[in-house]
């Protein structure tokens, strides 16, 4: 029993410990353009009503879905989170894009984006800033759903802590990757609905190209099509962090998208200073 | 402290909105951009504050060039951006900290700063309220305070007084005037009494070009010859009278007001004291066979003078 | 215009940058490929497969398909639901593991569709096997037919795993069917029976099963047989008829590098009319591994901490003949038997590591420090069973492995003739280096008496005597589902559950709303502070 405490004490110290390092190192390192821009965003969703919906929604709808219709643990009677973490590419699908939607579409909009980019800090600092806080209320939001393993610790049945950890550095590369990919979006649009439509458009498609080849029949000579659209897919990656194995392969796909759609970001933002 | 040397911006394909632009401002000098809406302020503003880049031509500010440096000319600068966007659920308080922590003023400055621009824009009352609940002069106020938190060189105004209620211009023209003893400003208009009000020297742009480029005294002086004449022709064809009439010399300007009767029509020219216009046109009119009804002489109004220079007038 | 030049160089310098970046990128996906690390950190490495495994997939030089198949009424089951979700990610790991060389195609079929039918059937006739399900809802229990097993390809050969319902040992299994038609094992295995009425049909089911997995043919040999050419690992169980020719056989076999397993009573113990009692064994056999070091003692050996109990009415027996040992008692630096847990014997003789091997022989496993052993007047009967004298109590050695070389034993001796009394005319060798198992008992793989746990020592003791003993470590691993068996009483059990269904689900919405709400009011009197700082300020 003593044992059991300790080490969910310990898991959790490890488990709280990484995302305020990811969020918080960058934010001491970097300079004040990212911390004002962290504080200002983090700001606007805790001020406004957006931050509370969005994380209610995003606690009460996964964790029904995860208790009721996915056989979660309690179906099965087994310590397990995985279909809770093989579920969340999907949910992201739609959660991200409506947490970022506004990120640069609303700025556009009220002008406020002159602004930003004429105070004496740099793109990416401000991408960066604004970055960090939409993975921080993802992260709290996710990092809420931790109690169903501490409870069921408790009471239940011992879990492998191992894979827990493992899911939850997965789900860190994961939410980073899609917040990404909906900035560039959103950074593209003026409106509001456009950005969250063709986030989640993109998102979608993104996501379930992997299983495009088990619906479509390819011929031989189109395998390497099979395979690229695999390796494409959001989602496929993310099957191994959810069964607890943590592979380079992984980690470098989310963070190339992550950086290759943070640049892609940049040059769109940096793209009014030429037109 | 800002040289620009012809400066030219385009848009994709189209004519250019700016189209080839050269002036210098000195340390200190209160400018005025005077024009027609459309007529390239914002755009050579946007330039300024680094906010676009020029499709040819250079801006220096301070001795640095505003593409190579970005950083540093942005420091220099407070911008104030035309409408005074802002976000709308911060606080005043919450905006000019936000504002000055971006602007990287030191933690323990930040609260000083903060009371200097509120007292400097008079925003005691409305310090906590949000920003979205303001009226549009508390709006600019607190844009302005917010530009000049971090105390910059030069300061951009685009449009500062658009919107407000004479009440409220006047106050704002305070703060102005409270700031010009030591910063450079650049504000951009199409009022002239603004730049009357405020301002030493004044640039006219129209079409994407500067028109005029000089002190406001020297302006006046070189216009104050001028008057209105108001006369009326009788002819027969209304079309060839308007056609033919520009040809008399001695005029900036000639414009058709109003038919008074049937084959009465009345103009209204622009001309230069000391000119000979009222004989030319006498002359001018007898060789048509037409008839000069009325002739009178008026003082030019100013406002008039710069917005005939700048080609349009402003509610068109 | 100039300005025209600088943008259209900026252009081309942008498409050059944009290219060289692709490039990398694809560089970069490419290297990342050949060079990576995977982290396993889930408890006891559940999807890592092994070395042994990697080994195994690195000799392919052709195209290795793997099949799996599974029906939709399977994965209903949440038991082999749990089996087939393990088995997919083995796949995938194999997959990895494999550079390109391992298929794995994964099809979920059903009974119900007509277009699988076709499919079905083609799979059921290479040999994927029906199985029950059977599904213990809380209020009903329905029975089903399922189907979860897995076809292998490389090149022509074609191998099946007809059913796969558990984890535990999936890997094992895989690997060994994959080695089968890779063609790495070339091991042959021969069993020599004590006596001529015993069959691997009758007698020996579970060790034919069990053998099967792993052996493509298995020679059987009685007493007077010889020993095919082929055969290099070789099983004798008892020892009592074998002839002088016979146990020359096996030395020479020994001594040109086969390897053997012993399992030969010290004592027999028979059944009969009269009751239980033993007989002290009577064979060449003896002779000849005492001459190599290791000496099977005629006699049984009887702990008095850990045996079998047997059942006699209502009360349970004393009956220390029955042998436990227990997972204290293995040899832990042996792979053999490192991670086997128990393991049964009854009526067990000792087995005695003579001193001049000591070096090259070791023990596997033992009784405990309170054992004994009786020597003699063998009446064993179960109920009337008398304790002999105990004296000198202390933990007898059960089985011993032997590795290194040895001298013939028909060194300076006279060939045997065989059972036609023909002279044995091939070259006798004198000398070898050998492996071999020694086990004072053969009862533990016959069918009435062997369990899951007997068979994994067996089968590991056939691993390590083939050349190849990489796969042991791995013969045993999987159950790896972690049950909520906390709380047993079904009721608490439902409360608690439901408690934390509520508690993650809506109250920590609650909370993330009650904490909004005071945020709230912290920033409005925050604000009026701050109100009320500055209108101070300009009244003063």
């Amino acid at each position: 029993m003593m044992k059991s405490i300790i080490e969910i004490i310990v898991n959790s110290i490890v488990l709280f410990g990484v995302p305020a390092l990811i969020i918080g190192l960058p934010l001491a390192l970097l300079p004040n353009g990212v911390r004002a821009m962290y504080k200002k965003e983090i700001g606007g969703y805790f001020h406004s009503s957006i931050a509370y919906v969005f994380l209610a929604l995003f606690v009460i709808v996964p964790n029904i879905m995860f208790f009721h219709f996915f056989g979660g643990i309690f179906k099965e009677d087994l310590a397990s989170m995985r279909r809770f973490f093989s579920m969340l590419p999907y949910v992201f699908i739609i959660f991200i894009p409506g947490l970022t939607m506004g990120s640069w579409a609303k700025e556009k909009n009220s002008g406020t984006i002159e602004l930003l980019f004429t105070f004496p800090v740099s793109e990416w600092q401000i991408l960066i800033g604004k970055f960090l806080a939409a993975l921080t209320l993802v992260l709290i939001a996710l990092f809420s759903a931790l109690f169903i393993p501490l409870l069921t610790q408790i009471f239940l049945g011992d879990f492998d802590w191992g894979q827990i950890v493992t899911q939850y550095i997965g789900v860190i590369f994961l939410s980073g990757c899609y917040i990404a990919i909906t900035f560039f979006l959103s950074s593209l649009t003026m409106e509001l609905i456009d950005s969250f439509l063709l986030s989640a458009a993109l998102l979608l498609i993104l996501t379930i190209i992997a299983y495009l080849p088990s619906v479509v029949s390819f011929p031989g000579w189109l395998e390497w099509l099979r395979k690229v659209f695999v390796w494409t897919s959001l989602s496929t990656h993310f099957s191994n962090f959810s069964k607890g194995v943590i592979d380079s392969r992984d980690i470098l796909y989310y963070v190339g998208v992550t950086g290759i759609f943070s640049y892609l970001n940049l040059r769109s933002l940096e793209s009014r200073k030429w037109s | 402290m800002i040289n620009v040397r012809n400066l030219v911006k385009s848009y994709g394909n189209s004519e250019p909105a700016v189209k080839g632009v050269s002036f210098d401002i000195e340390k200190g000098e209160i400018v005025g951009l005077l024009g027609p809406n459309g007529a390239g302020k914002t755009t050579i503003m946007k330039m300024l504050t680094c906010f676009m880049n020029p499709s040819s031509g250079t801006i220096e500010i301070d001795g640095r060039n505003t593409v190579d440096d970005p950083l540093y000319v942005k420091k220099l600068i407070g911008y104030l951006p035309e409408n005074s966007p802002q976000y709308d659920d911060m606080t005043v308080y919450e905006y000019l900290k936000f504002t000055a922590e971006i602007r990287g003023i030191e933690k323990t400055l930040i609260g000083d700063s903060i009371s200097k621009m509120i007292k400097l824009s008079s925003l005691e009352k409305v310090v906590s309220k949000k920003i979205g609940q303001l009226s549009k002069g508390y709006k600019k106020r607190v844009g302005l305070a917010s530009v000049m938190i971090h105390d910059p060189k030069i300061l951009i105004l685009d449009e500062p007084t658009s919107g407000l209620d004479p009440n409220q211009i006047i106050t704002f023209r305070k703060i102005l005037r409270r700031l010009s003893e030591k910063k450079t400003i650049i504000l951009s208009t199409h009022i002239l009494s603004e730049i009357e009000a405020i301002c030493e020297r004044v640039i006219i742009i129209n079409n994407g070009k500067i028109v005029a480029n000089d002190a406001i005294q020297n302006l006046i002086e070189t216009y104050s010859d001028d008057q209105y004449v108001d006369f009326s022709v009788e002819a027969d064809n209304l079309l060839e009278v308007e056609l033919e009439i520009s040809k008399v010399k001695g005029a900036w300007k000639i414009e058709f007001v109003k038919k008074e009767s049937k084959k009465i029509f009345k103009f209204k020219a622009l001309v230069s004291k000391g000119s000979d216009f009222k004989n030319n046109l006498k002359e001018f009119i007898n060789s048509k066979g037409w008839k000069l009804t009325s002739f009178e002489t008026g003082e030019a109004n100013l406002e008039e003078i710069f917005l005939k220079l700048a080609g349009e007038e402003e509610d068109k | 215009m100039k300005n025209n030049d600088k943008l259209t160089n900026k252009k081309v310098q942008s498409w050059i940058i944009f290219g060289l970046a692709i490039l990398n990128i694809v560089a970069f996906i490419v290297l990342s490929n050949k060079l990576y690390f995977r982290i396993d950190m889930t408890e006891g490495q559940k999807y890592s497969i092994s070395k042994a495994t990697k080994d195994l997939l690195k000799k392919l030089d052709n195209n290795l398909i793997l099949e799996y198949y599974y029906n939709d009424k399977s994965k209903e089951v949440k038991e082999v639901a749990q089996v087939i979700q393990y088995v997919e990610d083995m796949l995938k790991e194999y997959e990895n593991a494999g550079k390109g060389l391992v298929n794995v195609v994964i099809k979920e079929l059903s009974y119900e569709k007509p277009k699988d039918q076709a499919l079905i059937a083609e799979i059921e006739q290479k040999g994927i096997q029906q199985f029950a399900l059977s599904e213990s809802g809380s209020t009903e229990s329905k029975s089903l037919l399922g189907f979860s097993g897995m076809l292998l390809t490389y090149k022509e050969n074609q191998s099946v795993i007809p059913a796969i319902y558990n984890d535990q040992g999936f890997e094992f299994r895989l690997d060994v069917e994959i080695k089968k038609i890779v063609g790495g094992g070339d091991e042959r295995l021969g069993i020599y029976f004590n006596a001529k009425d015993r069959t691997l049909e009758k007698d020996f089911r579970y060790l034919k099963q069990v053998t099967e997995r792993e052996f493509k043919n298995i020679h059987r040999m009685y007493a007077g047989q010889s020993i095919p050419q082929d055969v290099t690992i070789l099983l004798i169980v008892g020892g009592e008829n074998l002839t002088d020719f016979d146990v020359f056989q096996i030395d020479q076999f020994l001594m040109n590098g086969g390897n053997a397993l012993f399992a030969v009573n010290g004592i027999n113990v028979l059944a009969s009319e009269y009751g239980i009692y033993g007989i002290p064994g009577d064979s060449k056999v003896f002779e000849l591994l005492a001459h190599y070091g290791v000496r099977i003692n005629r006699d049984l050996v009887g702990d008095n901490q850990s045996y079998n109990p047997i059942r006699q009415g209502l009360s349970l027996a004393r009956y220390p003949l029955w042998i436990k040992v227990k997972s204290a008692n293995f040899n832990k630096k042996n792979v053999m038997v490192s991670e086997i847990e128990r393991i049964n014997l009854l009526w067990s003789s000792s087995v005695e590591i003579l001193d001049y091997s000591k070096d090259k022989a070791q023990t596997l496993f033992s009784t405990t420090k309170g054992a004994w052993n009786q020597t003699e007047n063998f009446k064993l009967d179960l109920e009337t069973y008398k304790y002999p004298i105990q004296e000198g109590k202390k933990d007898y050695s059960l089985a011993a492995a032997f590795d290194g070389a040895i001298n013939s034993f028909f060194k300076d001796k006279a060939v045997p003739k065989n059972e036609n009394g023909e002279q044995f005319t091939g070259s006798k060798t004198d000398a070898g280096t050998t492996k071999f198992v020694v086990i004072g008992n053969e009862q533990f793989i016959q069918d009435n008496f062997a369990g899951n746990d007997e068979f994994i020592f067996l089968m590991n003791a056939i691993d390590w005597l083939s050349k190849d003993n990489s796969l042991i470590e791995i013969r045993n691993k999987g159950k790896f589902s972690k049950p909520l068996d906390k709380v047993k009483d079904v009721n608490v059990h439902n409360f608690l559950k439901s408690f934390i269904i509520g508690f993650t689900t809506y109250v920590i919405p609650i909370i993330f709303i009650l904490i909004g709400v005071i945020l709230f009011i912290l920033r409005n009197s925050r604000n009026k502070k701050i109100h009320e700082f500055y209108n101070k300020d300009i009244k003063s």
